[in-house]
């Protein structure tokens, strides 16, 4: 069989590029807990949390009340300026409620897979093609 | 304008949204399906898409075009030629709408396409006093044979090394050719073959607008010729400073092309020299942002809100 030499520097198929689905109001790939997949430095929480390790032959300690949920607020209207000025436009607010506070792996900050955003994605890179 | 798996433009909507700034997101393949659009040509400002009933004046926008796709038509539209006609005419309307607002563009389409020719960058490049390697475009077996043979050479693809054919995508890296390299192969289709630079550290210089974000990347011993090959965690990733030439000859390339962003990547040699591989007007960054530490997102929504 022949094939152009440059075939041969084709190693592995090409990974996705991101997991997670598209929540459009977000405009973001969230995960399943519709959380932005890439929030890793956390620029969207308005709550800072944090939880101490313990280990699990200590006795129970007896531990504050628990909220519920509670409210993260993404975007307020009063910080919206810009693109549509007289035109009706859709409620920016955004309230998304977080259950089980107490959830570690759901509390810590959310890493960026660096395997999400590689380099390799570079062979992407062109952009606009077409356009 | 964008599409919806783009992982870099969730670093752009995270950062907008954690500063309060409007930002629209168009994903392009939901277009006219879903979102639609009305210029005058002669009004840019007037400039607007319809997304399901809402108006989004990007007429006064700042605009970053960033790996669009193509636009999805109606599947109702059953007859083949009626729906690719629908899809070129799409193509046109909304490419036509960018280029009257190119000057909103963070890099405009036009620019793009221009700097998409990776062999006009070599060229570039030598105009802006940048050391390029010996490189030898070729579909000739013989004249391909002789180039190896001088000296130790790379392959490189001409445009990029990624295929794709309905689900199935391929991607690869450069690579060094070989003794048992088959140069018969080049008769099926030309590649770049390129001296190899002897590199000590690869260099990607990420500009953003005036902006000059050089980071030093070093390989584990025995990696591949491709810094892209390596899993990213295994390199080491350090900010340097260049001199001003260094820097200027950056931005004077941009700027021959009318971008406003590019990631270059240099192979630095053992004696310190660098050498212009290539620049990608649309490269990642993010990897380089965690693992370097660059605020380049922060810098490029700098850039697109100073455009409206």
């Amino acid at each position: 069989m022949r094939r152009p030499l440059i075939a041969t520097m084709l190693v592995q198929a090409l990974p996705k590029t991101k997991a997670g689905t598209y929540d459009a109001q977000l405009q973001l790939a969230v995960n399943r807990f519709g959380e932005p997949l890439l929030d890793v430095a956390g620029k969207l929480r308005m709550q800072t949390r944090t939880f101490v390790e313990r280990d699990p032959a200590d006795p129970a300690e007896p531990k504050p009340p628990k909220p519920q949920t509670f409210t993260r607020v993404v975007q307020e209207p009063a910080d919206i300026s810009g693109f549509s000025s007289g035109t009706p436009q859709p409620p920016r607010t955004i309230t998304k409620v977080i259950n089980e506070p107490a959830d570690v792996a759901r509390g810590l900050p959310l890493r960026r897979n660096p395997k999400l955003a590689t380099p390799w994605s570079d062979n992407l890179a062109t952009g606009a093609v077409d356009f | 304008m964008t599409n919806r798996n783009d992982i870099s433009a969730d670093l752009v909507v995270i950062e907008c949204l954690s500063r309060g700034i409007d930002l629209y997101r168009l994903n392009s393949e939901e277009f006219p399906i879903r979102v639609g659009l009305s210029v005058n040509p002669l009004k840019p400002s007037t400039a607007a898409l319809d997304d399901q009933g809402d108006a989004v004046q990007i007429g006064r926008a700042g605009i970053w075009i960033w790996r669009p796709e193509w636009p999805t038509i109606d599947e109702r539209v059953t007859d083949e030629l009626d729906a690719e006609f629908a899809r070129q005419e799409s193509v046109a309307a909304l490419g036509g709408i960018l280029r009257t607002l190119a000057d909103r563009c963070v890099s405009p389409p036009d620019a793009m396409q221009a700097a998409r020719w990776k062999l006009n960058q070599l060229v570039v490049a030598h105009h802006m006093g940048m050391n390029v390697p010996e490189t030898l475009v070729t579909s000739n077996q013989g004249e391909a044979k002789r180039f190896a043979d001088a000296g130790a050479t790379v392959i490189k693809a001409v445009a990029e090394t990624r295929v794709s054919l309905g689900a199935e995508e391929r991607v690869g890296f450069v690579t060094a050719a070989e003794k048992d390299t088959n140069w018969a192969d080049v008769l099926v289709t030309p590649v770049v073959l390129q001296r190899q630079i002897v590199k000590s550290c690869d260099l990607r210089v990420t500009v953003v607008g005036k902006r000059v974000f050089p980071v030093r990347i070093t390989v584990p011993g025995g990696a591949p010729v491709d810094f892209r090959a390596v899993d990213p965690q295994q390199c080491v990733y350090t900010t340097v400073d260049l001199d001003s030439g260094f820097s200027d000859a950056c931005l004077r390339f941009l700027d021959q092309f009318g971008l406003k962003f590019g990631a270059f990547d240099f192979a630095i040699d053992e004696m310190g020299r660098s050498w212009f591989l290539e620049c990608n007007p649309a490269g990642q960054w993010g990897w380089l942002e965690e693992l370097a530490g660059v605020p380049i997102t922060a810098t490029l929504v700098d850039l697109l809100i100073s455009l409206r």
